[in-house]
């Protein structure tokens, strides 16, 4: 149980610096800003309306945690490499690979407490306003949004290692927002392809990260029944499994890596 | 901040009045738009948003639409349930799910995780969809689906005749031209809050501009008019004003057209 002494350090590392940069409050501060004076509207003098409230509150919770979480992955090590602060965690009797772990569980324990933090917020002030809220779709919606943000946390960590941190922030971006809003149409738009351009599609949709899983804003939102908890529990084991194995390249990439 | 920069605001500032200015100058010399898909506005924010507002406001509606679809964005939500065609929505045999993604196991997932069978909103659940339709009409004033729409919710599903007038006349306002606005109106006036009188005004302006806008023989609008203004006339027993309408709709009107056939059967 050696590992575990260096572990926690880096695990409490990241999560100090997380909240010692008071961006949680400047984003809890931007949320707040935009809802109240939202929940005072009355359009057309009729009262009652809530679900575009709570639309927009979870737009934002999605927003800011993947800011929060992809940031503070894409900097993890490029910053360390810069400021040379590598170099004494290096020193320390703990493997590449252990370091590299260190930091990731730090960071993403770190966006997990944010996550955990604005569901709260969310089912306390939806709770105390109507006393038929779902709580078991809202347990679904955190899991699955917990998945999320492993996967977006390991693919980060991974572009981090190969690209710098600006180029991968865009790219993974890219993919991710690309993902969530037309992972499930890549087969309807290979189909109407040339052989070249088919396969390429095809490919990219069976290994490209398929965010759109977790995104439960809908069922939430529109008092949907809840899905069935195997189904969930397989889309939470898939971003564990993908972001196993992006982790696990990263691992292989910075272990060979010269700094 | 330096003088200079009190200065090249104030110049700024200077230069969006002369062009809102010259803007609204042509349009009074010239009776059109410089872009003419946003109406005849002379509104500075209209030329430098284009079509953006149409779309935003279009975006609005859509969502609108998806409330009252209960979260179902559009009918290809429900083939990812069915597997093929649309399917009736009350129908409870067609809502059975079927797993035609067995080969596929990400749409298999998808589906399972988002696809629902959808039922529309309930009335008394109505008042959701009024914010993104306040949106629609606020984010694009000239977009006329948007304030028809709008007053269609709010008659027939909230019961407030009153507040859809008001958006109508609004509506009207900003569009001065719209056919179709003057005969909701009419409709609202009539069947809502049983005030013939303006109605009939409403449905003789709408009848105006359709002339005005040289509508074709088989214009639905100008033809729901005629019928509107000739059964009106027929209510408070007026003969003559009748057969005026009559003979008017079947001077310029086709008589294919199921309003002009209902307008000449009246008696």
């Amino acid at each position: 149980m050696n590992f575990l002494t260096p572990l926690s350090a880096l695990i409490r590392l990241s999560l100090y610096d997380l909240y010692r940069r008071k961006d949680l409050v400047v984003v809890a501060m931007l949320t707040l800003v935009v809802l109240i004076p939202m929940s005072f509207a009355t359009p057309f003098g009729v009262k009652g309306a809530s679900r575009y409230l709570n639309e927009i509150a979870l737009l934002l919770v999605w927003i800011f945690t993947l800011a929060i979480s992809m940031t503070r992955t894409a900097r993890i090590i490029p910053v360390e490499i810069e400021s040379r602060t590598i170099y004494p965690l290096l020193a320390k009797p703990a493997s590449r690979t252990l370091i590299l772990f260190g930091r990731y569980a730090g960071v993403l324990l770190a966006s997990l407490s944010v996550l955990f933090l604005f569901y709260g917020l969310y089912a306390i002030i939806n709770a105390l306003k109507s006393a038929m809220f779902p709580w078991e779709v809202w347990a679904q919606a955190l899991l699955l949004h917990a998945g999320f943000i492993i996967l977006v946390t390991s693919l980060a960590l991974l572009g981090s290692l190969f690209i710098h941190s600006d180029a991968n922030l865009s790219i993974m971006g890219i993919v991710i927002v690309g993902m969530l809003l037309y992972g499930q149409q890549l087969p309807v738009l290979a189909a109407e392809q040339s052989l070249p351009l088919r396969t390429l599609l095809n490919a990219v949709y069976w290994v490209a990260p398929h965010c759109e899983f977790f995104d439960m804003r809908t069922r939430l939102i529109h008092h949907w029944p809840t899905a069935p908890w195997i189904i969930c529990c397989s889309a939470f084991l898939y971003a564990i499994a993908y972001s196993s194995v992006c982790f696990g390249i990263a691992a292989w990439l910075f272990n060979r890596k010269k700094i | 901040m330096s003088k200079r920069s009190y200065l090249l605001i104030l110049v700024m500032f200077g230069l969006l009045y002369t062009t809102h200015r010259l803007i609204a100058f042509n349009n009074t010399a010239q009776g059109y738009s410089v872009h003419p898909q946003q109406g005849n506005t002379g509104n500075l924010l209209d030329i430098i948003a284009g079509d953006t507002r149409a779309l935003i406001g279009n975006a609005l509606i859509e969502k609108a639409e998806t409330y009252f679809h209960g979260g179902m964005s559009d009918h290809g939500d429900c083939t990812a349930i069915t597997g093929d065609e649309h399917h009736d929505h009350d129908n409870p045999v067609t809502l059975k799910k079927t797993s035609a993604f067995r080969l596929d196991p990400w749409k298999y997932l998808n589906s399972k995780l988002h696809a629902e069978a959808h039922i529309h909103l309930a009335l008394a659940s109505a008042e959701e969809l009024l914010p993104w339709y306040w949106a629609a009409c606020e984010a694009s004033p000239h977009n006329i689906l948007a304030f028809e729409s709008t007053a269609y919710a709010l008659t027939s599903m909230l019961q407030q005749p009153h507040e859809a007038l008001r958006l109508i006349e609004k509506g009207i306002t900003n569009n001065p031209n719209s056919v179709r606005l003057e005969v909701t109106r009419g409709e609202i006036l009539m069947k809502h809050l049983k005030d013939f009188t303006a109605a009939e005004k409403s449905f003789q302006a709408a009848h105006e501009k359709s002339v005005r806008e040289k509508a074709p023989p088989d214009d639905l609008l100008k033809a729901e008019a005629l019928f509107y203004l000739g059964y009106l006339a027929k209510k408070r027993n007026d003969q003559d004003a009748l057969h005026r309408w009559q003979a008017i709709a079947k001077e310029t009107m086709s008589p294919d057209l199921l309003s002009i056939r209902d307008l000449l059967k009246i008696e």
